[in-house]
């Protein structure tokens, strides 16, 4: 299974960059214990819940969603920094809409709704089956969901590997 | 530069604060509590470089995580018993 | 070159440091509880990340700079989560938002 070497290799260099030590053995000792101890209480995790869709195939394209996904971030902060300054010319028109979600698999979903919930200006109140409720405080912001750029990109994410 | 940026947080901190403190429903202290545990994380880490001992940096990695963990279990535990406060308006 | 970095540090750490402050005006003004939610999401991307870098810059290529590096990595993931569990324990318990749609009218218009 190899989301399990994903994750040992994870965490072990999530430990060497944290410690800094990598000659005393004792402390080496001590980090492939806490590799170990981890890496079985996430076993045990998955047993109950399985993690055994594209999860990689997802992990080898971010490069190419995080670029834009910080240009989308940096927009809309300017939007709500307006409201936030300028109340009078620019006033809030906050509202709440049901939408489809395009992605499928289940991670595809979770990344597009943090996407969505990272992103200033809207939050992601609740994720049905294929359905996510959206509060936003923008109109412009809602209509910029609903024409699904994100939900395309996310979904390129997860098909054609 | 360093002292500026420490006061412009410690001002953050302290209107999170106010917020947590007047806030009408339980939902806004949460919220104001998580922002005020945010900008603890990048107070350590830019106290750690105005006293020149960046070794903080362990300190504020910990607290992030600590924080979004007791975000959730006080959310939890409000979610099951949910106080009166929580469903007036204002 | 070394002056250079500096000024640009420090115009990330300015930068950083009125984004946190506008950030907490909003959650001081607005008006209700979801509108400060969104307030409070610009402190949490934009704010940490300029700050961060700010700090990345002047430390330069070292084990500190990863670990801010790692910082921002939490702060990013664990942020929306957060505010997700938030908002939805929010909405399920019940605390109803100031609409100027309603969601019946919205989703007229989302069929129409």
């Amino acid at each position: 299974m190899p989301y399990r070497y994903l994750l040992i290799i994870g965490l072990t260099l999530f430990w060497l960059l944290l410690s800094g030590y990598w000659t005393n053995p004792l402390i080496l000792t001590l980090g492939a214990a806490s590799v170990a101890l981890a890496t079985w209480m996430a076993m045990r995790i998955e047993k109950k819940y399985a993690f055994n869709e594209k999860g990689i195939a997802i992990l080898s394209k971010q490069h190419t969603f995080w670029p834009w996904l910080f240009v989308e971030i940096v927009k809309s902060n300017i939007s709500v920094l307006k409201c936030i300054w300028m109340p009078k010319t620019h006033p809030i028109s906050p509202l709440i809409r049901q939408l489809k979600m395009q992605p499928q698999t289940r991670i595809a979903r979770t990344l597009y709704a943090n996407s969505i919930t990272l992103t200033p200006g809207t939050v992601s109140i609740e994720v049905r089956n294929d359905e996510v409720l959206i509060y936003a405080l923008l109109e412009d912001a809602m209509k910029d969901l609903e024409d699904g750029e994100m939900g395309e990109r996310v979904y390129k994410l997860e098909v054609n590997n | 530069m360093f002292a500026v940026t420490c006061l412009a947080i410690l001002v953050v901190m302290g209107i999170a604060l106010a917020r947590a403190f007047i806030g009408p429903t339980i939902y806004d202290r949460i919220l104001a509590v998580n922002m005020f545990g945010t900008k603890t994380v990048l107070f350590i880490a830019v106290y750690g470089f105005l006293t020149e001992r960046p070794e903080f940096m362990d300190i504020a990695l910990i607290y992030a995580l600590i924080n979004f963990v007791g975000v959730i279990v006080v959310l939890k535990f409000v979610e099951r018993y949910p106080p009166n406060s929580a469903h007036s308006d204002e | 070159m070394n002056f250079i970095i500096d000024a640009l540090s420090w115009g990330c750490l300015l930068l950083g440091s009125f984004l946190g402050i506008s950030g907490a005006i909003g959650i001081f003004s607005f008006k209700e509880f979801y509108s400060r939610v969104q307030a409070a999401s610009v402190t949490d991307t934009l704010c940490v990340f300029f700050i961060m870098l700010g700090l990345i810059l002047q430390s330069g290529f070292n084990l500190v700079s990863v670990k801010l590096i790692i910082a921002v990595g939490l702060l990013w993931l664990t942020g929306p989560l957060a505010t997700h569990a938030l908002v939805r324990s929010a909405y399920l318990t019940g605390l109803k938002p100031k609409l100027s749609i309603t969601r019946k009218e919205s989703a007229k218009r989302g069929k129409s």
